[in-house]
């Protein structure tokens, strides 16, 4: 290699290596805060036993049902699947978890927001970070 | 080395290294298909496709690039750098599997052209946590894409061995590209430890050899310049004893960058620069009489530079004499292929 070339892989190495380095840890320190395992859409729940309500917006139902102790799920259909690829689930500004394929999905709320109606649901898109549907459950 | 050109050059060495190769590709494709199917049973044949071949292509690039400084602190790498090319194309065929699948899995069954999807669907792009990173995969692609497509001899002549190796060198702008790909991308949707490792441990490793190589490299750059010149224009190089029998001692004396061979009791000198891909003729040896660039096997004649026929590739070649056992040698250059007698050491 002439030097004139080893020359410029050493500036390009010497930049690169602060630049890459730099990047690597930007890229870490602005890592989003990781879902709950529990808050992934989870096929395994059950419903609970009673319907207290029932809303339908665009090709999605929605139902809150309410289980032993009071407890509530909020039980979302989609009757087709969505455009959007990435939709978060909110109930009452708390991060629910995510929706997935075509289908019912169901998602179990804490003590405190069952204990803490009416319930509102919206559903965002992650990416563009933009609300898809603002539903109220009573 | 070919005198013609061919679509692939093979030769033993390539295709044992090509089998070798293929080898261990398929058996990381095997054992990571494996482990995928045993932690995520669910998975569909099109995401199994996509991370297998986009980890074997990371891992590839990774290989590659690391090839050239360990090379060059250590010659019993230079048979990895003799078939790098073949490597290379592969890596681009891996890489554009996978991006292939990406597009047709997650930009083409909406409503606008897929590859204008890639740009347009996320536009965040003065986001780091929503960076659109699939648009750096692309363009990462491309770049391998024109390297592998300009990657025969053909293109080297005729784009000339500068204008190649600066194209060549956009392999550094794809790496880049492709750690923020995996660090924007699969790194933010996941979070796993295991990816940060993988991209921070490879990119620490191939900056530290650079680094390394970089600096061993400059250090005999300044020594070889620190020679003395005497009368009648000749250089004191070193002691002839102190050049290996068919090997060389590298230096760079005014201006000119030279290799001064000794071989069957004598010692000649040439241009240390390859003809093909400008590669270091002096960290070669010399092969039944020829001068071997360690790169891809060019080879020239020690008195003459010229490439043994039907070959036509010239060296310059310049004066050397050996006084008390020191070798001297002037560095005012013979045109390309000019014989100049080998300065005879004395037993």
């Amino acid at each position: 290699m002439v030097p004139e070339l080893r020359k410029r892989h050493r500036l390009i190495w010497q930049l690169g290596s602060i630049l890459l380095c730099l990047g690597f840890i930007a890229a870490v320190w602005v890592l989003p805060v990781p879902i709950p395992a529990g808050q992934w859409p989870n096929n395994e729940l059950l419903p609970f036993p009673k319907i207290l309500a029932s809303k339908t917006a665009g090709n999605l139902s929605f139902q809150l049902r309410q289980g032993a102790n009071d407890l509530k799920q909020i039980e979302i259909t989609q009757h087709q699947v969505m455009e959007q690829t990435f939709v978060q689930v909110f109930c009452n500004n708390a991060l629910q978890g995510v929706l997935g394929t075509q289908g019912v999905q169901l998602f179990n709320l804490s003590d405190t927001l069952s204990a803490d109606p009416p319930y509102l649901i919206e559903l965002v898109d992650g990416i563009n970070h933009q609300t898809i549907h603002q539903i109220v459950l009573p | 080395m070919s005198v013609n050109y061919t679509t692939v050059q093979w030769n033993r060495q390539k295709r044992r290294y090509d089998r070798i190769m293929l080898g261990i590709m398929a058996l990381y494709l095997l054992t990571f298909s494996f482990l995928q199917l045993l932690f995520y049973p669910l998975i569909s044949p099109e995401t199994l496709i996509i991370r297998a071949t986009g980890t074997l292509a990371f891992i590839m690039l990774q290989f590659i690039l690391c090839i050239g400084p360990m090379a060059r602190l250590d010659h019993r790498f230079l048979p990895l750098l003799y078939n790098r090319r073949h490597l290379g194309v592969t890596t681009f065929l891996i890489g554009a599997v996978h991006g292939v699948f990406n597009v047709i899995q997650f930009h083409s069954l909406g409503y606008v052209d897929p590859i204008f999807s890639v740009f347009a669907s996320n536009t965040h792009y003065a986001s780091l946590q929503d960076f659109p990173f699939q648009v750096l995969g692309f363009i990462a692609l491309v770049i391998l894409f024109l390297m592998a497509a300009t990657s025969h001899d053909f293109w080297l002549k005729n784009l000339s061995p500068r204008w190649w190796k600066s194209l060549h060198m956009l392999v550094y702008l794809a790496y880049g590209l492709l750690v923020f790909h995996v660090m924007l991308g699969v790194v933010q949707l996941e979070q796993s430890p295991v990816w940060i490792g993988f991209v921070g441990f490879g990119l620490l490793t191939l900056v530290s050899l650079h680094l390394m190589a970089a600096g061993v490299e400059k250090k005999r750059l300044e020594d070889q310049m620190d020679k003395p010149a005497v009368g009648e224009g000749f250089y004191l190089v070193c002691s002839a004893e102190d050049i290996p029998e068919n090997r060389a001692k590298m230096v760079y004396l005014d201006g000119q960058n030279i290799a001064v061979f000794r071989y069957e009791g004598k010692v000649s000198a040439v241009n240390n620069i390859c003809r093909h891909q400008h590669g270091p003729i002096g960290e070669g040896k010399i092969v039944d009489g020829c001068i071997t660039c360690p790169w891809h096997g060019y080879q020239y004649l020690p008195q003459n530079g010229q490439s043994p026929p039907p070959f036509t590739e010239k060296l310059e070649t310049y004066d050397v004499k050996i006084v008390d056992g020191q070798v001297w040698v002037n560095p005012s250059p013979y045109p390309e292929g000019t014989e100049r007698p080998a300065a005879i050491i004395q037993a």
